[in-house]
């Protein structure tokens, strides 16, 4: 292994001879498929591709895990000490990992030796929304493959770190990044396809799917997210997105949002591909009246042709920007082929994942002001006064009447990853409590010209935590436990066959806490707050725990009575790995 | 900008303890009369105002002025087209006070930033001054398709171009109880806007007086440009200047001094007027 590193930095000849590296196995579209069963390796985000960040090793358990003791640890290195969203994938001893700046590693995950670093070279002035963070790669066939803050999508040879292909997602000039971990799915017609959406963009532009050949970049079909636009499938016009101002007024669908920043997850299945769907645009509601669909929805979509096969909105005609982003997380209710996931808007839905019929929604965070409750399909029952008012109508004269929205725009839950247990049956939902004073505000100005914006302060709920990691049962809503965190969290979750749930804090803690009971049984501090996600392994009868530290992403870059939760973390950049001792280990 | 961001960081702080001096930092008018550069921050994308022309050169109106400035300084002109961000307080954080998240300079001036006084107060890390410009929303109309005397009210029969999302596109999307919702055409962008006007698929387009007749190029005789009055509280006409880093006044007046200079010697509105632009004078505040 240690050879790898070698072989990156020398010559053809060098080269020639990693063809003949035995132990380095391609990564299948079975692998893939099959990621949540093997437990010696983690080769999809979300720990298999239904994302339920479930793991059935129990090495380390609820009895032995306040023995977890570092095995490694490795710095990212420069002065790029940025928030680090992503999740590590493991295959074959090594480590595959990437980090603020559009940076990807491969690692020994014996020693925690580098054996590559790849640098995207940024062009000056990106800008992108909200930290320079990455959320993890994808492992296909010989390829690790991520996306870059400059919106292009890196295929790296997985033994060297060169670049095999790059493919443009769009323009960074028009404002596009990309962010999320691409997805890797199956097909019959094309072979492994790798999923995106896009981020950013300028105000207006329409959020879209697409599916690229893993072998080339080469794009199979995009999909838009906006009723009216038309897909493509193999460089020809597919078919329509909804019906054509079936909900929305007038030409706004042209400009209609729907932005596909975080990454999808896939069910075998039922073959399918769900993604969500952020806000509509522009952000005053009362300028489209309608549903706005397939804004601040879930899409699932036919791998082999990108057609929509059932959509459920969240928030129709949102008005407080909740982007329906959030990750579909497949699993078994009581034999029903059931889905979940936890919206920005604060509620927990829980879906048929054949069909998308709504069968249960429960809110997760308290306070919600903007809706009463869910009716019998899952739409919500609106508070009309607590909708943002219409821009025209303002009677101070100089902003419309400042609302207070709970939660805040920064969701309920944001980017990060809820986890499910098969065999506690509850799923752990990273949340926060706060809420928003949002306004209209007239007195913004976008490229030398006058907008309306939103005017917003976010605050807390509650004087003595933010962050709140519950323990919710999918048939019933109950929350089961809660363990509170006076900053926000903002990273994913992982939970294990040793009754245990990972987490992270911004405090910079690795927790591990009971899966039944909620009971803290261990915490390491990493020295940087924690906004990524979790992963466990098992090499040579051993059981690995990483994460990658390093404080960033949004919550670090709005202020107001937040902020004071935050300013005194310190920025960092390391992956840990953690695992028992060999004597503590044997006594189970 | 041909290294590494790493590196050329990295070089930035070797700089900065030789000199004694914080180079990314702000630059007082001693500091840039020193290094013989006056650094300015325009748009990129932002025809009539400023672009990148295909060569890679800054072109515009605000390009042309910054030019005009440093000479008037006695400086050689650095002119650095940047995308706009979210809003223009988020361009102030990356081009004056604070700098690129993803690495780059800051510049010593930033042209066309609004100067409307709750603006001013919360962006409490600069100086906005020097007001140069005064724009406006205006309706272009074909005077054979609506009644140009009829103003916005022609428009609830016709349709209307505007670009997406600006206080003109919430203004008509609301104005006289709704009456123009289902005539309005939004567009990202103003020039699709303008362009879909020429094409005679709108009868008019709502936007800034600047953009419109720039983009109307020498068709300009051929349509009629009105100037509605607009009972709203959206910002439909607003002044333009210049910002600076808080602590770098003295290099705002030196710019204030010059932009002077520039308008009594009349280059000011040649300036406009080589892009097809009406210079309209700030009104006295």
């Amino acid at each position: 292994m240690k050879t790898w590193k070698w072989f990156a930095t020398a010559s053809a000849l060098a080269l020639s001879l990693t063809v003949a590296q035995p132990s380095l196995a391609d990564v299948s579209i079975d692998d893939i498929v099959k990621d949540a069963e093997t437990t010696g390796d983690v080769v999809s985000n979300g720990l298999g591709p239904q994302g339920q960040r479930y793991s059935a090793l129990k090495t380390v358990n609820t009895g032995n895990v306040a023995g977890l003791v570092p095995a490694w640890a490795m710095s990212l290195g420069g002065e790029k000490m940025r928030g680090q969203e992503t999740q590590p994938l493991v295959k074959d001893g090594v480590m595959y990992i990437t980090g603020s700046y559009s940076r990807a590693w491969a690692i020994d995950t014996k020693t925690g030796r580098e054996i590559w670093q790849y640098d995207a070279r940024l062009p000056e002035g990106i800008l992108p929304c909200c930290d320079v963070i990455n959320r993890g790669g994808a492992l296909i066939k010989d390829k690790f493959i991520f996306g870059t803050l400059d919106a292009k999508l890196v295929a790296l040879d997985a033994k060297t770190g060169k670049v095999v292909w790059t493919k443009k997602i769009d323009d960074f000039k028009a404002g596009y990044s990309y962010t999320a971990a691409p997805l890797v799915v199956p097909s019959e017609k094309h072979g492994p396809l790798i999923v995106t959406g896009v981020s950013g963009g300028e105000f207006g532009i329409v959020g879209r799917i697409e599916a690229r050949k893993a072998d080339d970049g080469e794009l199979v079909w995009s999909r838009p997210t906006i009723e009216g636009h038309m897909g493509t499938l193999n460089g020809k016009e597919s078919t329509m997105t909804g019906k054509k101002n079936a909900t929305w007024p007038g030409d706004l669908w042209q400009t209609g949002g729907g932005a596909t920043w975080l990454g999808g997850t896939y069910d075998p299945e039922t073959k399918l591909i769900f993604m969500g769907t952020g806000n509509p645009a522009p952000w005053n509601s009362h300028m489209r009246p309608g549903d706005n669909l397939y804004s601040c929805s879930r899409l699932a979509l036919d791998p082999e042709t990108g057609e929509i096969k059932w959509h459920f909105q969240t928030t129709p005609n949102d008005g407080w920007d909740f982007d329906g982003v959030n990750e579909v997380v497949s699993f078994d209710l009581n034999g029903t082929k059931a889905a979940a996931t936890a919206d920005r808007n604060g509620y927990f839905y829980v879906l048929n994942r054949e069909n998308g019929k709504f069968i249960g929604g429960y809110p997760f965070v308290k306070n919600i002001s903007w809706a009463k409750g869910l009716d019998k399909d899952g739409r919500p029952i609106y508070v009309p006064e607590n909708r943002p008012g219409n821009p025209t109508k303002s009677k101070d004269g100089k902003k419309g009447d400042s609302i207070f929205a709970v939660p805040s725009f920064l969701g309920g839950k944001n980017w990060m990853p809820i986890a499910y247990s098969k065999d506690t049956k509850l799923f752990y939902i990273p949340s926060n409590e706060w809420g928003m004073d949002l306004w209209n505000e007239p007195v913004t100005y976008k490229k030398g010209a006058a907008y309306l914006g939103a005017g917003f302060t976010i605050k807390p709920i509650f004087d003595d935590h933010i962050g709140s990691l519950k323990a919710m049962d999918p048939a019933t809503g109950e929350v089961k436990w809660e363990y509170k965190n006076r900053a926000p969290l903002w990273g994913g979750i992982l939970t294990t066959g040793g009754g245990l749930v990972f987490f992270g804090t911004p405090e910079g803690d690795l927790k591990a806490m009971d899966a039944a009971s909620g009971k803290e049984l261990w915490a390491f501090n990493t020295g940087s707050g924690i906004v990524g996600s979790p992963v466990t392994w098992e090499q040579d009868g051993e059981q690995f725990i990483s994460v990658v530290s390093g404080w960033g992403g949004a919550v670090p870059l709005w202020g107001g009575e937040v902020a004071k939760t935050v300013a005194h973390l310190n920025q960092g950049g390391m992956v840990w790995t953690f695992k028992l001792p060999k004597q503590t280990a044997q006594k189970n | 900008m041909g290294l590494a961001p790493a590196v050329s960081c990295l070089s930035f702080l070797v700089l900065s303890v030789i000199l004694g001096s914080s180079s990314v930092g702000a630059r007082p008018l001693d500091d840039v009369t020193a290094s013989g550069v006056l650094r300015v921050i325009v748009y990129d994308d932002f025809a009539p105002f400023s672009w990148t022309a295909p060569d890679g050169s800054v072109m515009g109106i605000d390009a042309d002025i910054a030019r005009a400035i440093a000479a008037r300084m006695k400086l050689q002109p650095d002119i650095i087209a940047r995308i706009a961000g979210e809003e223009v307080d988020d361009d102030l954080r990356s081009n004056i006070w604070q700098g690129p998240r993803t690495g780059g300079h800051v510049g010593d001036v930033m042209m066309h930033v609004p100067m409307e006084k709750q603006f001013i107060a919360r962006n409490t890390l600069v100086g906005i001054s020097n007001a140069y410009h005064h724009e406006k929303v205006v309706l272009a109309v074909h005077p054979d398709m609506v009644d140009p005397a009829a103003g916005l009210s022609a428009f609830r029969n016709a349709k209307i171009a505007v670009q997406f999302a600006t206080a003109a596109h919430y203004f008509i999307m609301f104005a006289d109880d709704e009456a123009y919702k289902t005539s309005v055409n939004p567009f990202r962008k103003i020039d699709a806007a303008v362009a879909s006007f020429l094409a005679r698929e709108n009868a008019g387009v709502l936007g800034p007086r600047s953009e419109i007749e720039a983009l109307l190029g020498d068709k300009r005789s051929s349509v009629r440009i009105v100037e509605p009055q607009f009972d709203t509280d959206l910002r439909m006409a607003w002044t333009i200047g210049t910002a600076i880093k808080h602590d770098s006044r003295d290099t705002g007046y030196a710019v204030g001094k010059a932009l002077q200079e520039l308008e009594s010697s009349g280059e000011l509105a040649a300036i406009f007027k080589s892009y097809g632009v009406t210079r309209v004078a700030p009104p006295v505040p």
